[in-house]
C-alpha cells in the first residue's frame, strides 16, 4: 500500500483535518482489538463481563485511544508500558516480534488476574506504538481458587509474570506457556484467553501499520500530536469552569477481609487552580493486611476515571485528557501498594475513592456530580463442580447496584460499571450447581431524596451440589452517602440461610464452605440520594410505592408522604401537615 | 377481455418520504414515485402516491411494503399497555437487564426504561431448571388469580417468558394457554419460546415484550391498510417486509409484528443481492461481492452482501432494546448529508453525528440552519448544482453556506473556504468507510474484494471518495438510487427463520439426532411457508449452527447440510473459526449451541431490463466547475438518461432526479447492460 502514500500532498495546514480522521481511525482499530479479544475468549469474565481493555498507545506510552470495556482501566494500560520497558533497559532493547506480558501489580492493574499483554509496533526500524490487551485470567494459582480476600501477602495470591518475554522475533517461547499451564487450575482457559490477547495485539500492529502507510510517519506523528493537544486543551476549558478551591472528602471501608475490626481510612482533597487540577490523598490510611491495597498507578487510573467524567465524557479518551491532573499522595499508604502487600481486591479502595472526588466537589459543581453508589465491589467468586460432567468450574460473577441521584433524576437501578454485564441465569442454571430463587430490585435500598438513589439487587442462588464462596464485599458500615440532605442508600450484604434453617450474614469471605441445599443471598447496595426527601414531588413518591420500588411505611417515614386507598393515592393535606411537622421538628 | 394481472409494487414508508416502485412484468417498465409521508395516518400517504401514479389495484399480483410503524412505537413510547408474566422472583427481569453501562464516562448515563410498569409484571410459582426438568409444574388456582389480575390492570396485551422455557416449554405453554382462553381474543397473549426459543432470560423476555408492545397498534394498522387498499381494488395478499430480509404476509405480521422492526434499511439490502445475483448469471462480474452504502439526511447505513448472500445476523438491538430477531446486519452511523461540522477547542474538527436534520436542515436550505453541513460543503464545492433547487421550489443558498463554512470551520483551521469544505467531505467519508470496514473485518474479510452499490440521497455523490479510502476498485450506483430500498423489496423472498437452543458437544451428537432436529424446525418452516400460500415448489430450506468451542460463550453461526455428519462438524467450525478470527484451536471440543433454519419461499422477481445504451445520445448537458483535491476542476455534466456506451473519464458529475453521482479525477464511468453506472477507480492519476 506504500504508493498510495499520501503524505507529500498532506501540509502543515491541512493536519487537523487528518489529525480528525487518523483519530477515528485509532477508535477503529481499537474497537477491532475488542471484537478480536473478546469473541475468541474463553472465560466468562472476559465474554460475559467483558472485564478486559485494549488500546493503542505511543513509544512514550501515552494513551492513543481505547476501546470501551473496563473504565477502571482507562489510563492504567500505559503503566504496564512503561514499566515493562524500564524492567528491559528501554525501549531500544524491543526486537520487532517481541511480545511481552505483565501482571505486576505494584506497577499497574488491580492484582495478579489482571494480565497484560504488550506488542510494539515497528515503522522504518523503529518501535513507533504500542497494542496491548488485558484481560482478567480467571485462576492464577494462589492459595484459594480464583483468588482469596483474607491473603496476607501476594506469593498467596498466584503466579507473579512479571515484564516476561512471550515472544522473541515472532517466535513463542513455549517454557512460558508450561510455567502458567502448570500454576492455574484452568490451564485451558488461561492460555486461551492469553492467545485470544495476542490475536488482539496482532489486529491492533497490523491496522496501526497500516494507517501509518496510508499518511506517512511524520504525518501520522504530527497528526497525533495534535489530537493530543486538543484533547489537553478540552479538558483544561473544563477544569478553569470549575471554581478554584481546595474540597475536601473522606469515607472509610469496612476492613481488609482481613483484621476484621480496623476501618480504613479514605481522604480526598482536590485542589483546583485555573486550569490545573491535583489529587491530594492525604489522610488515607496506610497499607493493610488484607488484599485491599492498591499500587499508586492505578490509583491515578482511577483518578483520571473521575476526572474524565467531569470534564469531557463524550470524546473518546487519549493522553491529552489527563495532562491538567497531578496526583499526590502518602509514601506506602493503603494507595501506594509496596510489595508483598496483597492487592486481589483493589478496586474496592479505590471505587470508594472516586466517590469521595464527587463528594468533595459536590460544593464547586454541584450541576456535575451524582451521590454516591453502591460501591462497585461486588465481586464473588464460587469454585465446585460442573452438573453436566463433574469438572472443575469457577463462577465469577460481578453485581450491580443502586447508582447515585443525579441533581435532575433519580439514580439508575441494577447498573454495573461499564461496558460489562451480569451472566444470565439460564446460563448460571446451566454450567453450574445452583437454581436460583429470585434475582429481583431490592426494595426501599435506594437512598431517599428529592432525587431517589437506585435501587441495588437481590440475587439467591439455591445451591444443588458444595461449592466454596470467595466474596469482596464492601460499603456496608459507610452506605453510599446522599447529597445535600438526600439520604444514604442501603448497605451491601450477603446472607447465608443453611438447609437447617440458620443464618450467617457477612460481605467478605474466602473458602467458605456452602453445601446442596444451602441458599446465598447476594443483596447489593442502592445509591445515595440527592437533596432533601420533604421536597420529592408527592406524586413521584406515589408512583415509587404503587411500582413497588419504595415501601408504604418509608413514603410516611422517609419522605413523609401519606397514602389513601391503599396506597394508590396521596392524602394531600396529610402529606403538607406531615411535612411541616417535619421541618419543625427534624431541623 | 380480461388480462392476468401483471403489476408488482413496492412501497417504502420512511418517516419524511414514502417511496413507490412499480414493476410491470408484462411490459418490463419501471415507474417511481415519491410523496411526503403521513405520520398520523400513513396508509394516506400510500394511497395518494398510488393515485399519482396512476396504479390500477385490480392489476396488482404483488404488493409488499415496508413501515416504520413499529419502530416508532417504541421510539415515542406510544406501544400497548403489557402485562408480563414471570416465574416467581424474576419480574424484574427487564428491569434489571445486562446491568451494562454503555457509556462509559458518562456519569447521568440513563438506560432504556422498561417497557412493562413494574406493578403490571406478575409472577407465578412454577419452575424449571435448567435442563428442563419441571421443578414445580404451574397452579391453576394461581393461575385464575394472576387473570384477574391482569384484567384488573387494563392490560391490552400479555407477554409470558419464564426461565429455561427454550428447553422445556411446558409450564409457559400452559400459561400462554391458560391466559388465552381466560383473557378471550381481546388481549393477545406473546409467548417466549415461541417467539424466540433461545437462552438468555432477558434478551427473550424483551422480544416477547416488544412484540407485545407493538402488536395492538400494528395490528390495527394491517386490518386498516388491508380495508382501504382492497376497497380499492386490491386482491394480492398485503406483505410485509421484515427485518430479516424476507417478506410475510399481513396475517403472520399480526402475530409477530416484532420481525417487522427493523426492516427499514434492509430493502436496499435485499436490492443488492439482487443485483449480486446477477453477477451469478454471469455477465455482471463487478456484482458479485458487494457493500451497500446508504446515505441520507441523516445517517449513513452499510451492509454487505458476500456471495450472493445478505448476512443476517440472530440477535438486535430496537432503540436499546435487544431482541433475538433475525435482522440484516447493517452498520449504522451517524454521518449523513445533515451532519453538522464544527470546531471543538482550536483545532479539534468534528463532523456528525449532530445532524441538521430535516428541519431546520443545512444551512444552504435557508430555513434557518446556521451550522456547516456535509451538503452545504458539497454546495461550497461545486459537488451540489449551485443554481439548482430543492424539491421544486427552494433555491439553494451559496452564500449562505460559504459564509458558515468560513466563520465556523475554515477561520479557526486556518484554511480557506475550500480546504475546509474539502476536509469536512474528507473526514466524513472516511468516517463513512470505517463503518464499512467494520463490516467487513468483523468476518474476517477484505473491503477491497468488494465492489460499493451507494444509493439513497447522498450516496451516490460521496461513493468514488468512499471507495478511495477502503480501496474498493468499483462502485455502483442501481437504478433509482433515491429509492432503491424500495426498488429492492420486489427482489425479496417469504422467509421465516426458526431455531432452537440445544446444548451439547459435536462429538456426542448423534447423526439422526442432528436430522431430527432440523427436520421438526423445517416442518414449523413449511407450514409457516404454506400458510402464506406458498407452493411447496418454491420451499427451500437452509440449515445453520450456531457453534462454539466448549468453554467458549459467543457462536459463530456456520451453514450445514441437512445430513451433516456430527463427527465432521469440529471441522467445519475450526475452519469458520480461522475464517474469521485468523485461529483456531485443535485440541478444544466443539459444542452445538443452536439449530437453525431459514425458509424460503421463492417469489416471482422482476427480471432487470437490459438497458440499449447504444441509442442514446452520449452527449454532456453543460459543465461546472467542481473542486477536486485542492483546485477547481472545469467539470463536465451529464443526464443519466443521455449517458451512452462510451467509457467517460472523470471529473464528470451526473445528474438524475433526486440524486447526483460525483466521478472524481481518477475515476472512469461507464454504464452497464442493466443501466447502473460503473465507477472504476485506477485510471491513471
Amino acid at each position: 500500500m506504500k504508493e498510495d502514500t499520501i503524505t507529500s500532498s498532506v501540509t502543515q495546514r491541512q493536519i487537523p483535518i487528518v489529525a480528525e480522521i487518523i483519530r477515528n481511525a485509532l477508535v477503529s482499530v481499537s474497537n477491532e482489538m475488542k471484537i478480536d479479544l473478546m469473541r475468541s475468549s474463553y472465560n466468562p469474565i472476559i465474554y460475559e463481563m467483558l472485564d478486559f481493555s485494549v488500546g493503542l498507545f505511543s513509544e512514550k506510552a501515552e494513551t492513543l485511544a481505547q476501546a470501551a470495556g473496563l473504565p477502571q482501566f482507562l489510563c492504567d494500560m500505559p503503566n504496564a508500558v512503561r514499566s515493562i520497558l524500564e524492567d528491559i533497559g528501554g525501549v531500544d532493547n524491543v526486537c520487532e516480534g517481541d511480545i511481552y506480558l505483565t501482571n505486576d501489580p505494584y506497577t499497574s492493574s488491580f492484582h495478579l488476574n489482571d494480565v497484560t499483554v504488550v506488542e510494539p509496533v515497528f515503522y522504518d526500524g523503529r518501535v513507533v506504538a504500542f497494542a496491548g490487551a488485558r484481560a482478567h485470567w480467571h485462576d492464577m494459582g494462589g492459595k484459594s481458587a480464583g483468588g482469596s480476600s483474607d491473603a496476607t501477602n501476594v506469593y498467596q495470591e498466584g503466579l507473579f509474570l512479571r515484564s516476561i518475554k512471550l515472544f522473541s522475533a515472532g517466535e513463542r517461547d513455549e517454557n512460558v506457556i508450561r510455567i502458567i499451564q502448570e500454576n492455574s487450575r484452568l490451564p485451558n482457559a488461561v492460555v486461551g484467553d492469553l492467545n485470544a490477547q495476542v490475536a488482539s495485539c496482532h489486529t491492533g500492529v497490523a491496522r496501526l501499520t497500516a494507517l501509518i502507510d496510508r499518511y506517512g510517519l511524520d504525518v501520522f506523528s504530527r497528526s497525533v500530536d495534535l489530537m493530543i493537544a486538543n484533547g489537553e486543551e478540552l479538558a483544561r476549558a473544563a477544569v478553569r469552569d470549575i471554581p478554584d478551591g481546595d474540597y475536601f472528602a473522606e469515607g472509610f471501608l469496612d476492613n481488609d477481609g482481613v483484621e476484621l475490626d480496623r476501618r480504613l481510612n479514605v481522604a480526598v482533597t482536590v485542589k483546583v487552580r485555573g486550569d490545573e487540577i491535583e489529587f491530594d490523598l492525604t489522610g488515607t490510611d496506610g497499607p493493610c493486611k488484607g488484599p485491599l491495597n492498591a499500587n499508586r498507578h492505578i490509583t491515578r487510573s482511577e483518578l483520571s476515571l473521575v476526572f474524565k467524567t467531569l470534564t469531557t465524557p463524550t470524546e473518546p479518551a487519549n493522553d491529552g485528557h489527563f495532562r491538567p491532573l497531578k496526583v499526590t499522595l502518602p509514601d506506602g499508604c493503603l494507595l501506594d501498594a509496596q510489595r508483598p502487600s496483597p492487592t486481589l481486591l483493589a478496586f474496592v479502595p479505590l471505587e470508594l475513592l472516586i466517590d469521595l472526588v464527587r463528594k468533595a466537589l459536590a460544593d464547586a459543581i454541584p450541576e456535575k456530580v451524582t451521590a454516591a453508589d453502591y460501591g462497585r465491589c461486588c465481586v464473588m467468586h464460587a469454585a465446585g463442580r460442573s452438573p453436566r460432567d463433574g469438572s472443575f468450574i469457577i463462577i465469577a460473577d460481578t453485581e450491580g447496584g443502586g447508582w447515585g441521584a443525579k441533581p435532575f433524576g433519580d439514580g439508575e437501578n441494577a447498573l454495573l460499571f461499564g461496558d460489562i454485564r451480569v451472566i444470565p441465569v439460564e446460563v448460571l442454571e446451566h454450567k453450574y450447581p445452583v437454581v436460583l430463587d429470585r434475582f429481583a430490585l431490592r426494595e426501599d435500598s435506594g437512598g431517599p431524596g428529592t432525587f431517589r438513589g437506585g435501587l441495588g439487587v437481590v440475587k439467591d442462588y439455591r445451591l444443588t451440589d458444595e461449592l466454596e464462596l470467595l466474596t469482596g464485599y464492601d460499603r456496608h458500615d459507610c452506605p453510599p452517602w446522599g447529597l445535600f440532605g438526600g439520604q444514604a442508600g442501603a448497605p451491601n450484604t450477603i446472607v447465608v440461610t443453611r438447609a437447617d434453617g440458620s443464618t450467617d450474614e457477612f460481605r467478605k469471605a474466602t473458602e467458605y464452605r456452602l453445601a446442596a441445599g444451602d441458599v446465598v443471598s447476594f443483596r447489593t447496595g442502592g445509591g445515595g440520594g440527592y437533596g432533601e426527601p420533604m421536597d420529592r414531588d408527592p406524586a413521584r413518591v406515589l408512583r415509587d410505592v404503587v411500582g413497588g420500588y419504595v415501601s408504604v411505611e418509608s413514603a410516611r417515614d422517609d419522605y413523609g408522604v401519606v397514602l389513601t386507598d391503599g396506597g394508590l393515592g396521596v392524602d394531600r393535606d396529610a402529606t403538607s401537615a406531615a411535612r411541616a411537622e417535619r421541618l419543625v421538628g427534624g431541623r | 377481455m380480461t388480462e392476468l394481472p401483471s403489476l408488482r409494487v413496492a412501497v417504502d414508508i420512511g418517516g419524511t418520504f414514502t417511496d413507490f416502485v412499480v414493476f410491470d412484468a408484462k411490459t418490463g417498465s419501471v415507474r417511481v414515485g415519491k410523496v411526503l409521508s403521513s405520520p398520523d395516518d400513513s396508509v394516506r400517504a400510500v394511497l395518494l402516491g398510488l393515485e399519482r401514479l396512476n396504479v390500477d389495484l385490480a392489476n396488482v399480483d404483488f404488493f409488499v411494503h415496508g413501515t416504520t410503524v413499529g419502530l416508532n412505537l417504541i421510539v415515542q413510547g406510544k406501544g400497548a399497555n403489557v402485562a408480563l408474566i414471570t416465574t416467581k422472583g424474576f419480574r424484574d427481569v427487564l428491569e434489571i437487564g445486562l446491568m451494562e453501562k454503555k457509556e462509559m464516562y458518562n456519569l447521568f448515563y440513563e438506560r432504556p426504561r422498561p417497557l412493562v410498569e413494574r406493578q403490571n409484571r406478575f409472577e407465578i410459582d412454577e419452575r424449571v431448571d435448567g435442563f428442563g426438568q419441571v421443578l414445580r409444574p404451574v397452579d391453576d388456582a394461581e393461575l385464575a388469580q394472576v387473570a384477574e389480575a391482569i384484567r384488573a390492570s387494563g392490560a391490552q396485551t400479555v407477554a409470558v417468558a419464564t426461565l429455561n422455557a427454550y428447553v422445556e416449554p411446558a409450564n409457559e405453554a400452559s400459561i400462554g394457554r391458560a391466559l388465552a382462553n381466560e383473557l378471550g381474543d381481546d388481549v393477545f397473549v406473546s409467548v417466549s419460546h415461541e417467539i424466540a426459543n433461545e437462552w438468555r432470560e432477558f434478551e427473550r423476555t424483551s422480544t416477547t415484550v416488544l412484540n407485545a408492545y407493538v402488536l395492538p397498534v400494528f395490528k390495527k394498522y394491517l386490518s386498516e391498510i388491508r380495508t382501504r387498499l382492497s376497497e380499492r381494488g386490491l386482491r394480492s395478499e398485503v406483505n410485509i417486509m421484515k427485518s430479516s430480509g424476507g417478506i410475510m404476509s399481513a396475517e403472520a405480521a399480526a402475530v409477530r409484528p416484532i420481525h417487522s422492526l427493523l426492516s427499514g434499511p434492509v430493502g436496499g439490502a435485499v436490492g443488492a443481492q439482487a443485483l449480486a445475483r446477477l453477477a451469478r448469471a454471469g455477465d455482471a462480474s463487478h456484482l458479485a461481492n458487494l457493500v451497500t452504502a446508504d446515505m441520507g439526511g441523516t445517517s449513513f447505513d452499510a451492509s454487505l452482501v458476500v456471495e450472493g448472500e445478505i448476512e443476517v445476523d440472530t440477535r438486535a438491538d430496537a432503540h436499546g432494546y435487544p431482541m433475538l430477531v433475525p435482522t440484516v446486519r447493517v452498520n449504522a452511523i451517524g454521518a449523513g448529508g445533515g451532519s453538522i461540522a464544527r470546531v471543538e477547542g482550536s483545532s479539534g474538527l468534528r463532523v456528525g453525528p449532530e445532524s441538521a436534520g430535516a428541519s431546520p436542515g443545512p444551512v444552504c436550505y435557508g430555513q434557518g440552519g446556521v451550522e456547516p453541513t456535509v451538503t452545504d460543503a458539497n454546495l461550497v464545492l461545486g459537488r451540489l448544482d449551485p443554481n439548482g433547487v430543492l424539491g421544486d421550489e427552494i433555491a439553494l443558498d451559496l452564500d449562505a453556506a460559504t459564509n458558515a463554512i468560513e466563520e465556523r470551520v475554515a477561520r479557526p483551521l486556518g484554511l480557506s473556504v475550500h480546504e475546509a469544505a474539502e476536509g469536512i467531505l474528507r473526514v466524513i467519508n472516511s468516517k463513512m468507510a470505517l463503518a464499512i470496514r467494520e463490516l467487513t473485518v468483523a468476518q474476517g474479510l477484505d473491503p477491497a474484494d468488494f465492489a460499493l452499490v451507494a444509493f439513497g440521497g447522498a450516496g451516490p455523490m460521496h461513493a468514488a471518495e468512499i471507495c478511495a479510502e477502503l480501496g474498493i476498485r468499483t462502485a455502483v450506483i442501481p437504478p433509482v438510487p433515491g429509492m432503491f430500498s424500495a426498488w429492492g423489496m420486489l427482489a425479496a423472498d417469504v422467509r421465516h427463520d426458526l431455531s432452537a437452543t440445544a446444548v451439547v458437544q459435536a462429538a456426542h451428537l448423534e447423526k439422526q439426532v442432528v436430522g431430527k432436529r432440523f427436520a421438526e424446525l423445517e416442518r414449523e418452516g413449511r407450514e409457516a411457508l404454506g400458510a402464506q400460500g406458498v407452493g411447496e415448489a418454491a420451499m427451500s430450506f437452509t440449515h445453520f449452527l450456531d457453534l462454539r468451542y466448549v468453554g467458549q460463550e459467543h457462536t459463530l453461526t456456520v451453514p450445514v447440510d441437512i445430513d451433516v455428519d456430527p463427527a465432521d462438524l469440529k471441522r467445519v467450525f475450526d475452519e469458520a473459526h480461522r475464517r474469521k478470527y485468523g485461529h483456531h484451536s485443535e485440541e478444544d471440543a466443539a459444542e452445538v449451541v443452536n439449530f437453525r433454519v431459514a425458509a424460503v419461499g421463492a417469489v416471482a422477481k422482476p427480471e432487470l431490463a437490459r438497458v440499449d445504451v447504444q441509442a442514446r445520445s452520449g452527449s454532456r448537458v453543460g459543465e461546472r466547475d467542481v473542486f477536486f483535491g485542492g483546485a477547481f476542476h472545469t467539470t463536465p455534466v451529464y443526464r443519466r438518461a443521455d449517458l451512452g456506451s462510451e467509457t467517460l473519464r472523470g471529473p464528470l458529475v451526473v445528474d438524475e432526479d433526486g440524486s447526483t453521482t460525483i466521478v472524481p479525477p481518477g475515476f472512469d464511468l461507464r454504464v452497464d447492460s442493466y443501466g447502473n453506472l460503473v465507477l472504476a477507480a485506477g485510471a491513471a492519476q
